[in-house]
């Protein structure tokens, strides 16, 4: 062992409190610009939103202080009730169905595929284009009488195909999928840096210990992609119950229709507050929703015990 | 185990990692973009006046008419020799004019134009919110020369709050071709709402529908169906309470639902939608179409070369009144701009009083080509010549509107109703009405019953302006 005079000792400390002083202050001018915008365009207006919703704020700058009035009125608007329903539908499609596509097609691209770069790249693409045109272009195969599809179907017998967009059975499953044929690109690309991170021993070693590619997939990949699953379903859950994935589709595709079956909840809302002027009452029911989605992020992260995973322990 | 601490911060692990990941993403999905809380001004005196519309200047696509573009250009230019004053035109394109948010987000923001166009439907919205500048002084005695179909949606307590720029009543546009190949003349246009279910049907095709109307849930949909609801003689209110469960109401209802439900009627529109004739009607995609008048500029424009008619709304019977609804724009003065009197000043000589006169028949003759909003030019268009020579606008004043032939310029349309005005609550109500009856195929008696209580619940406490036409 060797020894230390109190000199060094100190001058060790001193020099140890420096550098972590500086360490510190790095830390925040990395986290300021950040910070700033967060505060700025994220907490700022929910602040706003949670005053403006007890308020009867119409937009043109009249504005009187209302209490809980406009949150009684949601819980007592048929409209906004069916406008939730709706959202959960489309999570319950949206976020399995994304995830199992995007994993399939991480496991796809992340084998021994030919041409990988080009499957990855192809995969990904829909991501990258804008989703008012993904909807201008969906909306055109999905037309009743002469879209695409209808044609295709047409072509193989199938002589009364429905209203893939009129109908109001038929509305949201269209959208649901579309969003997923949009989204499975980015979560693909999360999943398979998931991927990406498993040792090849292990699974080597489950191979040689006679594992086939199912007990592999179920035994091994999976339980080793439990951080990112459940950080790839809980911002697919979020995003989908706040719906503004889906708002540019709907406001293309749909407007809300047919019959409301699209319009979810962050469409009612822009409904309130831009086509009939009730700011107060859509920040309330914006409040409502933000409310809604802490309480889900919240059980998420009590189930997983704040992300915690076995392997961590 | 490595050591992340930095300073006296806490560890950045994985699970705050994905905890402030979550809450991040949670707190980004969840902002709403509800901060407007603004009133609505404008530009800085000695700035050029701003005036919103969806004319001009623009070129190209589905609602560009260049005769209405180079009318508002001139405008600007007469303005200028006229006034020495600076106006500038702000296009904004019809879909985020009548169905967007562009104006209002504007006032929301603080940044509303100086002057707009606003139609009836949407009216009560921007006076009941404040911001319309009350015009009737600048106006003077030039009010009287207005039809009074076309001035009563835009006047409060008998001030005026917009001037109209037109009158532009529906009728049904059909592709000739399409009546030749299914066998079909003139004589078979038809003039009943039973007709129109049976002359829709032997008009349709595999890739054609025979009737087109709006399907999307827009204020353009429920502007279409008034006259049918008016026909049947029901109304949406009755003074401040819902009129809508009615056996009238039912009626017109039903008519829509039967159009779809037949397959005469699309679930789904093309293009711009219900009101875009290039898209659908032009394009094969249905042999008749509900347009107001002006359509035939779209239609001369966008499709050359396509061959149609018209013909005046059928009404439930042969003993029935083929009644119209009548939209059509009306500029406003925004009451918060610090320039608003200069802004009424404008508006007025733009479309009102003896100076006026000659370019608003320029407007309603050439470049709208639809009928005008003041009987005085109306006049100096039969003076000219102008009314006899021209098809289209013969049939919409004598066949649409009812116009006696010896006096177009009588204050009465008498097929005509201006399109009525509602607070957006109420329109919401009829519109979710004409969804389910049409998309969702629901009984016509239950959701006239529905949206009777829609209307009620959002009528109650209102103390805006007051409703319908």
């Amino acid at each position: 062992m060797a020894a230390t005079t109190p000199r060094a000792t100190t001058a060790h400390t001193t020099s140890a409190r420096t550098r972590a002083g500086r360490e510190e202050r790095a830390g925040w001018l990395f986290v300021t610009p950040a910070t700033l915008g967060i505060g700025l365009f994220v907490l700022l207006p929910m602040a706003l939103s949670l005053v403006f919703g007890l308020t009867d704020a119409d937009g043109f700058g009249n504005l009187s202080f209302t209490g809980l009035d406009n949150y009684a009125r949601a819980l007592s608007d048929p409209l906004f009730w069916t406008s939730l329903r709706t959202t959960v539908l489309y999570v319950v499609v949206f976020v399995p169905g994304v995830y199992v596509l995007a994993l399939v097609m991480a496991l796809l691209v992340n084998g021994k595929l030919p041409a990988r770069a080009f499957f990855r790249t192809a995969f990904f693409a829909p991501y990258a284009v804008s989703l008012v045109v993904v909807g201008l272009v969906w909306k055109y195969i999905l037309a009743d009488s002469t879209g695409i599809l209808v044609q295709a179907l047409g072509w193989i017998g199938v002589d009364s195909p429905p209203s893939f967009l009129g109908d109001p059975n038929w509305a949201l499953w269209c959208v649901s999928f579309i969003s997923i044929w949009f989204f499975v690109g980015f979560y693909m690309v999360i999943l398979l840096g998931g991927l990406q991170e498993i040792p090849g021993e292990i699974l080597e070693a489950a191979r040689i210990d006679g594992a086939g590619p199912w007990r592999v997939l179920w035994s091994v990949i999976l339980p080793m992609l439990k951080p990112i699953t459940f950080f790839v379903l809980v911002l697919a859950s979020i995003a989908g119950l706040a719906g503004l994935q889906a708002f540019d589709l709907i406001y293309v595709m749909t407007q809300g229709g047919p019959a409301n079956s699209t319009s979810m909840g962050v469409f009612y809302v822009y409904q309130q507050a831009f086509k009939f002027n009730n700011v107060g009452y859509a920040s309330a029911m914006a409040t409502l929703y933000a409310l809604a989605l802490l309480a889900m992020t919240g059980v998420a992260f009590r189930i997983t015990r704040g992300g915690r995973f076995d392997h961590d322990r | 185990m490595t050591d992340t601490r930095s300073g006296g911060g806490r560890p950045l692990g994985r699970r705050s990692l994905l905890r402030s990941g979550g809450f991040l993403a949670g707190a980004a999905t969840l902002t709403p973009a509800l901060t407007a809380c603004a009133g609505g001004a404008s530009a800085s005196p000695g700035a050029p006046l701003d005036f919103w519309q969806w004319y001009a200047p623009q070129s190209g696509g589905g609602y560009a008419v260049s005769k209405q573009n180079d009318w508002f250009a001139k405008l600007v230019k007469d303005w200028r020799k006229e006034s020495g004053a600076q106006l500038d035109l702000t296009y904004i394109p019809v879909s985020q004019y009548t169905e967007g948010t562009q104006l209002q987000a504007a006032f929301s923001a603080g940044q509303a134009p100086d002057l707009f166009i606003i139609s009836p439907g949407d009216f009560l919205r921007y006076h009941n919110g404040g911001v319309l500048y009350d015009l009737t002084d600048e106006l003077g005695l030039a009010a009287d020369d207005f039809y009074a179909s076309a001035l009563a949606t835009r006047t409060v307590d008998g001030r005026i709050y917009a001037l109209p720029m037109e009158n532009e009543p529906q009728c049904v546009f059909y592709d000739h071709d399409a009546f030749e190949k299914a066998g079909l003349s003139e004589g078979d246009l038809p003039t009943t709402w039973d007709q129109l279910l049976a002359v829709g049907d032997k008009l349709r095709t595999r890739t054609r529908y025979g009737f087109i109307l709006p399907t999307d849930p827009t204020v353009y949909q429920v502007f279409c169906w008034y006259p049918y609801l008016w026909q049947a003689g029901g109304d949406i209110v009755d003074g401040t309470s819902s009129a809508f469960d009615s056996a009238a109401c039912v009626k017109a209802l039903g008519l829509w639902r039967e159009l779809v439900q037949s397959g005469v009627t699309p679930r789904t529109t093309q293009g711009g939608g219900g009101g875009d004739l290039v898209a659908n009607l032009a394009a094969g995609y249905g042999a008749m179409q509900q347009m107001t008048i002006p359509g035939s500029m779209f239609l001369d424009e966008g499709a050359k070369g396509f061959r149609y008619g018209m013909f005046p709304l059928p009404a439930p019977d042969r003993a029935a009144k083929p009644l119209t609804c009548m939209g059509g724009w009306a500029i406003c003065v925004n009451k918060k701009s610090p320039r608003a009197r200069e802004a009424a000043r404008f508006a007025v000589w733009a479309v009102a009083g003896e100076e006026s006169r000659d370019r608003m028949v320029d407007w309603a003759f050439d470049a709208k080509v639809t009928l005008p909003a003041r009987r005085s030019v109306m006049e100096e268009a039969v003076e000219r010549g102008l009314l006899k020579s021209d098809k289209v606008m013969q049939f919409a004043a004598s066949d649409v509107l009812g116009l006696p032939k010896d006096d177009p310029g009588s204050s009465t349309t008498p097929l005509g109703r201006g399109e009525p005005r509602f607070p957006p609550e109420v329109a919401k109500a009829v519109m979710d009405a004409l969804q389910a009856v049409m998309l969702s195929g629901t009984d016509p008696r239950t959701a006239a019953q529905r949206a009777s209580k829609q209307i009620d619940s959002a009528l109650t406490g209102y103390d805006g302006a007051s409703m319908g036409s």
